[in-house]
């Protein structure tokens, strides 16, 4: 797979939240702000753009609901493109804290300083 | 009291900011839109609700049906669309409402993304206007010519610049810059139409 940009933080949470199950449009927003502790609120235009442009490229695919209820409202499926897209991400992502840890840790060892040494600890245990 | 207003107010592509906070404060003074467009637009008296207005610029769409499903779950009421693309949505003002509730764009690259969609509207006359300069300065230039084709090349020049100058505002937006100046389409047309004015009379004197 060739390497692809870094996603938006948008366009990350929408993919993460449909990971487990298809969801319609509100759905994807409360679960974005629900993981992220109310960090991410995805707004009706960024929602638009981001799904819009995430069906042209196939990484998503609408569906209708089972529920009779909840028939006329359009879901969206992840496909297995953007399983993939995501899980390259993660992957990506893992690796920026990989070597946050190692340069930390690194840190951990040169430092004399009782002072240091908590701080560092602190700011590892953030990340 | 008069319960209907219309609004010839003129805004620029770029100035669709304003618009929204002009919108934003007749609602506060009791004026409710009724129905926006780019000449022409029409307002309620309502002295018992407040709006938060909103404009996305979204002239093709595949599929209008799912665009505006993304709007009213989340709150949003779809009132219309110009002629060229631009739509009206409004939300209920409600006090402790987040910044977050009262933007459709939640963040830097989406809107962007939808600025990039009118900046080529703006690149196009840019690049209209600045071939026409040339053409007529080449005239202005070559040959004897009269007072009208000098102010030609001024009205031309003026509107190339303007649309330069903008271009090159919103890309210093856009990397963070702050201050930018907005140029006031108002003003700019008042300048135009002067010096059109005096062309005109310039060529039939």
């Amino acid at each position: 797979m060739k390497k692809q940009e870094p996603l938006t933080e948008s366009y990350y949470y929408i993919l993460l939240c449909l990971f487990p199950k298809p969801l319609h449009g509100y759905g994807i927003m409360q679960e974005a702000a629900r993981l992220s502790e109310g960090n991410v609120n995805i707004g009706s235009g960024t929602m638009y753009g981001a799904v819009n442009n995430m069906l042209k490229k196939g990484w998503i695919v609408e569906t209708v609901s089972d529920d009779p209820n909840d028939s006329r409202k359009r879901l969206y499926q992840l496909t297995d493109e953007g399983r993939n897209v995501l899980q390259a991400e993660i992957e990506r992502l893992r690796h920026l804290l990989q070597s946050a840890g190692e340069v930390l840790e690194g840190g951990l060892k040169h430092s004399d300083s009782e002072e240091m040494l908590s701080a560092e600890w602190e700011l590892g245990t953030k990340l | 009291m008069k319960d209907k207003m219309t609004s010839h107010k003129v805004y620029a592509v770029w100035e669709y900011e304003r618009e929204i906070a002009d919108l934003n404060k007749f609602s506060i003074e009791g004026w409710q839109l009724e129905k926006g467009g780019c000449f022409h637009s029409t307002f309620v008296r309502n002295e018992d609700v407040r709006y938060v207005y909103q404009l996305d610029y979204a002239p093709k769409l595949e599929d209008k049906e799912m665009y505006l499903s993304f709007f009213e779950e989340q709150g949003w009421e779809y009132m219309n669309s110009t002629f060229n693309g631009w739509h009206y949505f409004r939300k209920k003002y409600s006090d402790g409402m987040t910044k977050e509730e009262m933007e459709i764009y939640s963040d830097k690259e989406s809107l962007e993304e939808m600025q990039k969609r009118y900046e080529r509207i703006m690149w196009l006359c840019a690049i209209v206007l600045t071939l026409n300069v040339i053409l007529q300065g080449s005239h202005v230039v070559s040959g004897r010519v009269g007072l009208a084709q000098s102010m030609l090349l001024m009205i031309y020049s003026l509107g190339a610049a303007v649309f330069w100058f903008m271009l090159w505002s919103q890309k210093r937006k856009q990397s963070g810059k702050e201050s930018t100046f907005i140029i006031r389409y108002d003003i700019v047309l008042v300048v135009w139409l002067i010096l059109f004015m005096l062309t005109l009379l310039i060529l039939f004197i």
